[in-house]
Formats: C-alpha cells, structure tokens, sequence
C-alpha cells in the first residue's frame, strides 16, 4: 500500500519537476531566459483555480478529464520505479490498454466539445497513435519474449540478469524515436498543433478540466521515460539502492532533455509526413523483434 | 438428470409461439408481448438445461427421440457444456432483442405476420442446431435457422436494396450448406450414421486411409461454416444483410446466428477431428483466415458512414478475431496443450463477448434509426445530449468492443494476445497474427469507440435531427441496459466465466487430453494468472484494477474540485466568425483520411476505396417471388378477402326490391333443396 501511494505521489507530484526543466533546457536552446523551474506548477495551481469552461453541446462533462488521470495513473503504477513496481503483477497489455484508454478519454472530450478545431485534433491524434502505438507494442512484445515474461517487473529485470541484447537495443532506439510523437512533440505535436488548431482537442477547454489533462500529459512523460529507461536502457547494470534510483533519475532526466532538443530544433511536419515516418519506425521496431526470434 | 421434457418444451413454446403470433389479430405492442412470454418461456427452459448441465455435467441420452429409418438419421439429443453456453448466450442476446423489438417494430409499415413468427422459428432454428447430436437434424435446424433468417432480412422487401442483400444472403450460405450437405454425405458413406460421436471415429479411420477425401471433407465443411460466421472473403453477404434486417434481428443475427458457425466449426474440427498434424493444418488455415479477416473487415469499417455497416463490418473483423483463438487452439493442440487450452478459452470468451457487445451496439443503432429516421452518420450528430440513455449504452458498448478494462473485451483480447504471441517462439505466424490483432484493436476503437460514438452522439446537433428532443421508449432502453450489465458483467467476473468455457471446450476433447483447470490458469487471486501453464506469465484482476481505477478516479476529482472553481457554459470559438453545424461538421468521409488513403486498392484508373473487395451480384427479379411467398397477406388473406368480398356484392344483387324475383328465388332455393334431398337418398 505504501509503495502505491508513494508512486502516485512521486507521479503527481515530481513530473511537473521535469517538464520544468525541460522547459527550461528548450529556452536555453532557443537562447531565451525561459519560465522558472516551477512554472509547471504555478500553471497546474492556477489552472485549477479558473473558471471551468464548458461547451454548450457537452453531454460527458469532465468526466473524461477525471477518468484519463486516473487511468494514466494506473498505468504508471505497473511501471517499475526504483527497483520493482508498486504493483508487481504489471501486465504488459494492460498498460497498453489503460494508456490506450486514457487517450481515448481526451479524444472523446474534444468531440464532446463539438468545436471543429477539436474534431481535426481528434482525427490527427488518432492518425498518429496508429503509426506510434505499434511501435511501442512492438518494441515492448521483443522485451516480453526476450524475457519470457508478459510483466514489467520480469522485463526490467531482463538485461540485468542475462546482459545486453542487441533486439532490445533497436527495440529501445525505435522506442525513442516514438516517444516524440507519443508525448506530441516537435516534429510530430500535429494534434495539437497550436498555431494551427490552438490545442486541438483542448481548444475548447480552460480551467481544473484542462488542468487533469494537462497533470496527465506531464504524468506520461514521466511514465514513458521511465518504461524506456528500466526496460530497455538499464545501464549501468547492476546498481543497487540509492543509486539505482540516482541512476534512473538522471536517465529520466536525461531522456526529457534528449526529447526536449529534438523539439527545440525541429519545425512541424504535416499528418502524411508523420505517417510516413513512422511506417519506418515499425520496420526499424520489427527487425528488433525478428532479432529477438532468433536469439540476438 | 433427463432433460429431454425440458428441451422438447422449451421448442414446443417457440413453435406454438409462432403459430399463435401468426394469427393474432390484436394490436402490435400486445403481439410483441405475447411473442415475448412465449420466448420467455422457451428461454427459462434453456436456461435451466444450460445450468444443469453446466453444474451437473453433460446430458447425453443413449436413445434417439425418434428414427427416421430410410435416411440413416436419428433424433439424438445432446448439450454439453459447449451447448450450454451457446444456449445462454441465445437466450440473453434474444431476449434482449425480443424486449427491443416491442416498440420497435411499430414504425414499419409491414405486416407483424412476418415478423414475430418467422422470429420466434429462427430462435427456434438456433436452439435446435446446438442441441442435437445428429448430423441430418443437425443441418435440418441449421436449414431452418437460414430460411427463417432470410425471411426476417427481407422484411421491408418493399426495399430493393433490401430484397437484393437477402437475395445475397440466401444464395451465398446455401452454396455453404450445400457443401455441408455434401461433406455429410461423404461421412455417412463411410460411417453408416449421422451421429456425432459415430463420426470421429471415421475421421480417424479416413486420416490413415485416405487422407485427401479426409482434407476436401474438412474444406467443405470449412467453407460452409466460415460461409455462416462472415469470414473474409465467404462472408460477403454479412455487410449487405445485417443493415437490411430491422435492428433486433440485425442484432440476434451479428450476435448469435454468426456463432453459430464457429460452434460448427468446434464440433467438427476440434469435437470430430482427432488431435493430429490434421489440427495443424487446419489450425494454420484458420489462423490465416482469421486474421485476414480481422484485418480487413475492421480496416473496411473505416471507410462506412452507414451506421449499420460500420458496425456489420466490425462483425466479420470480430468473428476473425474469433477464428484467429480457435485456429491458434487447433495449432497448438499437439505441441502446447495448456497454451491451446488458453487459446480455446480466449476464442469462446471473445465469442460470449461479442454476442453481448455488438448485438448492444446494433440496438443502440435501431434506436438512432427509430429516433432520426435514417441510418447515415452524417445525417445525425451530437443526439449525446437528447439520447442520454442510448448514448450511455453506446458508449459500454464501444469500451467492451474496444477492449478497454475493465469491459468485457479487454479479458478476450488478453487471453488471444497471451496465447498467440507466448507462442512466437516455436510458431512465428502466431506472432505475426497476435500483433495484426493488437493493431486491430487500435482501428477498432477507432472506429466504434471514437467514430461511431463521436458522430452520432457527440458535438452539435445537427438541423436533421431538431425533433430529437427525447430518448428512446423505456422498452428499448431497457433493453439496451439489460446487454450493457452482461458487457460489464462478463468484464468483472472472468473467473466463472472462464472455468465455464473451459468446460466447455475441454468437453470436446479425449477426456484427460488437457491439464485441469488450475494448471492452465491460475485463479487464485480473484483475477487470472497465466504462467501456471507454459505461456508467459501474466496477470489480470479487474476487481482490483475496477477499484483502483475509481479510487484515483477520486483522487483526481478532490483535485479538480478543490480550486472550487465555477462552471462558466461557452458558446463554441470559430475564430471569431458565425458557423452553422453543417458548416463545421467533420464528416465520416474525413475520419482519418489521410491513414485510410494507404489502403485503397488501386489497378490502374479504377481505385477500390477500402479493402474490401465485395461482389456485386447481377440485380434479379426472383426474390420477389420468394419475399412474395412470404408474405402472407399479399398472396392468401387479400385475395380470399377480395374474393369473399366480391362473392357477398353478387349476393347482395338478389335483394332487388321486385316481389317476383323473390318469388323466383323461393322456387329455385326449393328445386335446389329437392335435388340435395334425393340426391343424399
């Protein structure tokens, strides 16, 4: 019990801490001053404290708002942190599922909105999550059948015990490669687009409500990087304690910033562009897998 | 236990059922209650026998009912526990439908003579093929399940589109019967009896002796049944029909009858056929049909903007993903029994969830029909808010569809991606199919989850449907729930309903062939834990996941709260002009267009939007004849009224008013009555 509770907190109440400074790290690169580290809480506080707007056309209310944190927040509690999960059990599928539904949620709030701008985010972010999510699936199957296991715990566990594995290395770097677009940004941030749709499904939404949503999103990105850094990069092997946690601070740390650059540096590509990008990235996410059929 | 009086009453109330809904003459809602009892009566028998038999084991009675001596066959009566849960689904999906039904079918125009009848047969027709044991009846029921179901497809046969699908319909599972027929035949030949359990043997004997007949037999049979689920590419008739049927029907053909060739295909190919290297290939031909299917149909989806097209189309992507399990439960049979045995239960568990779901979806469908007048999503949007009860229904629906725990989806789909991708290693196509399931599951909530739900019930209303002010009548609703309860049900409680249809498929088998229960699946935990067999281990608790998921639900909320910010209600921003609805709309063409165009299939100038091919069959006169047939009043009361009618204008002529004539008449009425005297003398 303990273990969950700390996770939630460590989730909710630390990501914002990153997303600052990955903030920070992107002004640097654009050689601006940039917001202070704790802007991203100063936004969430102030978000809540705001009138929440509604469309007049909303039938589900904030309802999906509540349930997309809640259901990212469940993912994240299959995800190993530290040195094991805080619910040990994780299932690989489930995960995909509750991160699948949390996406469904924002989706199905922008369309309750009935704003055009929200529909188009709608459509685009979808779009997106058919090219991405098989390479997230793709890469995390090449784990699970390296490690014999369909659970996290197993998974992380993998490469500290039998070593480094070319399969989960191709797999870790098509991984990377979808973070980009999985945490919808530059190059790929199409659904949101805001010079274009001004947010997308959120072009309707202010307040707590665009606050979950916002906290969610920064959730996630604590959660992926987290997947990406246990999993598949656990480098250095074989630390224990206090250092492992250190260890994975500094790679989830280093993570946001690497995802930081490449949105710093790169303009907006079109939804047909992304598409076809990320046909690649599957491939590149398959020949991990076959490599991992034959033992690599 | 004898369960024979049971069974035998329960079809008894169907038959007289029809006889007594065919010549009421009272008001259409009376009628649909009355057909209701009678189903319900018919149901409460099956539900009984379904239970006995799965608390007390197979009832299988040694003598036949009756014989008919010159064609070899006998009237065997058998349920095990594979019937059984065939039996409860029947019940549960029809019900439901029979409830719906009551105050829908008001707003056709055709006469009920047609309806209630020929649905309570078709029931009649479902349950009997799942609870004989005897090949000829077997396909007699079968016969009787298609004809009827013809019969309810043609219904507006005022519609040609309409007479046309059935006409498809008809033609297309009758080639399959045929081939039924035919394989049947050549079994008999061989075995001198009908008898399922007199088969198997031969299948035996015909593997060593002649194996090619033994293929071609399994290929017919294979044909007609896949024929009957909606397989990619014999299902071809599945898109057109399914809309062309009234929505109940819709809903108990997508959700049961399509099954009920997957149960033929159990029975034969895993009841009949003997665990061999016949399973592998079968179970590779299976896998790869499956998964074509799935693909294709669900990928095909995309591209409707019919409501019920969309969702018949998911049927034969759902049904793939059915025939995906079962394929991969025939080809590990001999290499991984505890695998096969996950595969099997995956297979038969996505089946008792898809018959819950989609036949919910398709009602949720009848009532946007019934409310807006038309099936096009593009002429209905934003009803979310007029509708609030069907939306709710919708939207289970759609989680259970789409897999999201913990709906009822969600279990299947694990257990088929467990079993197929736990097999990677020694069988890569299985890999390959689990993850064209995985990818599948993305456009299936695409397509129902986020299109189907997001244009009829979310955003703005448009101006079609200013009179939608109110929602469905409470009888459809309710029935909408009563399916809604089922999609969650079967969600939360997955260790009864897996241990079920582990029964269930374990039945088919050499008894002692697969390891029990708790060796394939570890149920310990209130949820179900997969690496007691040889899979991968996996877990799944949806108790626990149902009240984490509320508990940080509550989380989220006191945070959302807690700035005790006020609700301000906006009208929509369209950078700062004034749009109509129409104006704005995204329409289903737009719905992820630029994905959809990497599918088209393009030969030279002429380019297939979608991936689906589908014949078109010449336009024919015929089924009119047959819908003709049909339907009673056109060819037997009107005539006999306007006969009788007409009969009574020429007797009303001798009332002329002239006292001679009535003279006359006394003199020929007394010659007429002399003659008949001695005459009968």
């Amino acid at each position: 019990m303990f273990r969950i509770v700390a996770t939630i907190g460590i989730l909710l109440f630390l990501s914002p801490l990153i997303e600052g400074i990955l903030r920070k790290f992107k002004a640097l690169v654009h050689s601006r001053i940039g917001p202070p580290l704790l802007q991203p809480y100063w936004d969430i506080l102030k978000l809540l404290g705001k009138d929440d707007v509604r469309s007049p056309h909303s039938l589900l209310g904030p309802l999906p708002a509540w349930l997309s944190l809640a259901a990212l927040l469940a993912a994240g509690l299959l995800v190993p942190l530290g040195t094991t999960a805080a619910i040990a059990g994780g299932d690989l599928f489930l995960f995909l599922y509750l991160v699948g539904f949390a996406s469904v949620c924002t989706m199905l709030a922008g369309m309750d909105s009935g704003s055009p701008y929200a529909f188009l985010g709608m459509g685009r972010e979808m779009m997106t999550s058919f090219v991405v999510e098989p390479v997230l699936f793709i890469a995390l199957i090449t784990a699970a059948l390296k490690s014999h296991s369909f659970r996290f715990a197993d998974m992380a566990f993998f490469q500290q015990v039998s070593g480094t594995s070319v399969s989960m290395i191709i797999s870790g770097a098509a991984l990377l490669l979808a973070l980009q677009a999985q945490l919808s940004k530059l190059p790929f941030d199409i659904p949101e687009a805001e010079g274009e749709l001004m947010g997308g499904v959120f072009a309707e939404m202010s307040g707590p409500t665009f606050a979950m949503y916002r906290w969610g999103f920064i959730v996630k990105q604590v959660v992926f990087a987290l997947i990406l850094t246990q999993i598949f990069f656990p480098w250095p092997l074989g630390l224990t304690g206090a250092w492992a946690v250190a260890a994975q601070v500094v790679k989830v740390l280093l993570v946001a910033v690497l995802v930081g650059l490449v949105d710093a540096v790169n303009p907006r590509l079109r939804i047909d562009q992304a598409i076809g990008y990320y046909f690649g990235v599957i491939l590149m996410a398959l020949v991990g897998l076959v490599f991992a059929l034959v033992g690599a | 236990m004898n369960l024979t009086p049971y069974i035998l009453f329960s079809l008894a109330a169907l038959f007289v059922g029809a006889a007594a809904t065919l010549t009421m003459p009272y008001s259409k809602r009376t009628v649909g209650w009355v057909s209701l009892a009678f189903q319900t009566l018919a149901g409460a028998g099956f539900l009984y026998v379904a239970l006995q038999v799965l608390l007390h084991g197979t009832f299988n009675p040694e003598r036949p009912l009756f014989a008919v001596a010159g064609l070899g066959a006998s009237f065997l009566l058998k349920v095990d526990a594979l019937s059984a849960v065939f039996l409860l689904v029947t019940t549960v999906v029809s019900w439901a439908a029979g409830l719906y039904s009551i105050e829908y079918i008001k707003h056709y125009k055709e006469s009920l003579a047609r309806y209630y009848p020929l649905f309570l047969l078709f029931l009649l027709g479902m349950y009997g093929v799942v609870v004989v044991r005897d090949l000829f009846f077997f396909i007699v029921f079968w016969e009787f399940m298609t004809l009827t179901s013809y019969g309810l497809v043609v219904y507006e046969w005022g519609n040609r589109t309409n007479v046309n699908a059935g006409f498809k319909y008809f033609l297309m599972t009758h080639i399959g019967t045929a081939g039924i027929i035919v394989a049947a035949n050549t079994l008999y030949h061989h075995s001198q009896s009908f008898d399922f359990e007199a088969l198997a043997p031969v299948m035996g004997l015909l593997r060593s002796d002649n194996p090619a007949l033994l293929h071609t037999i399994l290929l017919l049979f294979f044909i007609g049944f896949a024929t009957k689920a909606g397989i990619f590419p014999f299902g071809d008739w599945l898109p057109d029909a399914h809309p062309a049927a009234p929505a109940p029907v819709s809903a108990v053909l997508s959700g049961v009858m399509i099954k009920m060739g997957i149960y033929g295909i159990l029975r034969v190919f895993l009841g009949m056929l003997p665990v061999s290297s016949f399973s592998t290939v079968w179970g590779n031909v299976f896998v790869a049909f499956g998964t074509v299917s799935l693909f294709v149909g669900t990928m095909t989806a995309m591209f409707q903007h019919d409501a019920k097209r969309v969702l018949a189309f998911h049927s034969i992507g759902q049904n793939g993903y059915i025939l995906l399990a079962v394929g991969a439960g025939l080809l590990l049979a001999p290499v991984s029994p505890p695998l096969c045995a996950i595969a099997m239960i995956a297979g038969l568990y996505h089946l008792v969830n898809h018959a819950m779901f989609k036949s919910l979806l398709f009602l949720t469908a009848g009532s946007l029909q019934y409310k807006t007048g038309t099936r096009d999503l593009d002429r209905m949007g934003g009803l979310g808010k007029y509708m609030p009860l069907t939306a709710a229904a919708a939207i289970v629906a759609a989680m259970g569809i789409s897999g999201i725990p913990p709906f009822n989806g969600f279990v299947s789909k694990w257990l088929i991606y467990h079993s197929t991708i736990s097999a990677g290693f020694h069988t890569p196509i299985l890999l390959l199919a689990g993850l064209a399931a995985l990818f599948t599951s993305l456009l299936t909530m695409a397509s129902v989850m986020v299109k189907y739900v997001g244009l009829a019930f979310l955003g703005q209303r448009l101006p079609h449907n200013r009179g939608v002010e109110r929602d469905a009548p409470a009888g459809m609703t309710a029935s909408q729930f009563v399916l809604a309860a089922f999609v969650l049900l079967q969600g939360v409680l997955i260790v009864p309903v897996a241990a079920a249809l582990y029964r269930a498929a374990a039945g088919l088998l050499t008894p002692g062939y697969w390891p029990e229960f708790a060796a394939v699946l570890d149920a310990s935990f209130g949820g179900l834990r997969l690496d007691a067999g040889a899979g991968f281990s996996g877990f799944y608790n949806p108790v626990v996941l149902l009240v984490a998921i509320a508990a940080l639900t509550l989380v989220a909320w006191l945070f959302w709260k807690s700035g005790g910010s006020k609700k301000v209600v906006m009208d929509l921003w369209y950078s700062g002009e004034v749009q109509s609805p129409q104006a704005v709309r995204y329409y289903a063409n737009s719905y992820f267009k630029t994905f959809k165009q990497h599918f088209n299939i393009r030969v030279g100038r002429y380019t297939q939007e979608g991936v689906y091919p589908a014949w078109k069959l010449p336009k024919v006169r015929k089924p009119f004849s047959v819908a003709h047939l049909l339907d009673i009043d056109s060819w037997l009361y009107r005539p006999l009224a306007y006969l009788g009618s007409k009969g009574l204008e020429l007797f009303s002529r001798t009332h002329s008013g002239f006292p001679q004539w009535y003279l006359l008449w006394m003199v020929i009425g007394a010659a007429v009555a002399l003659v008949i005297m001695f005459a009968v003398r």
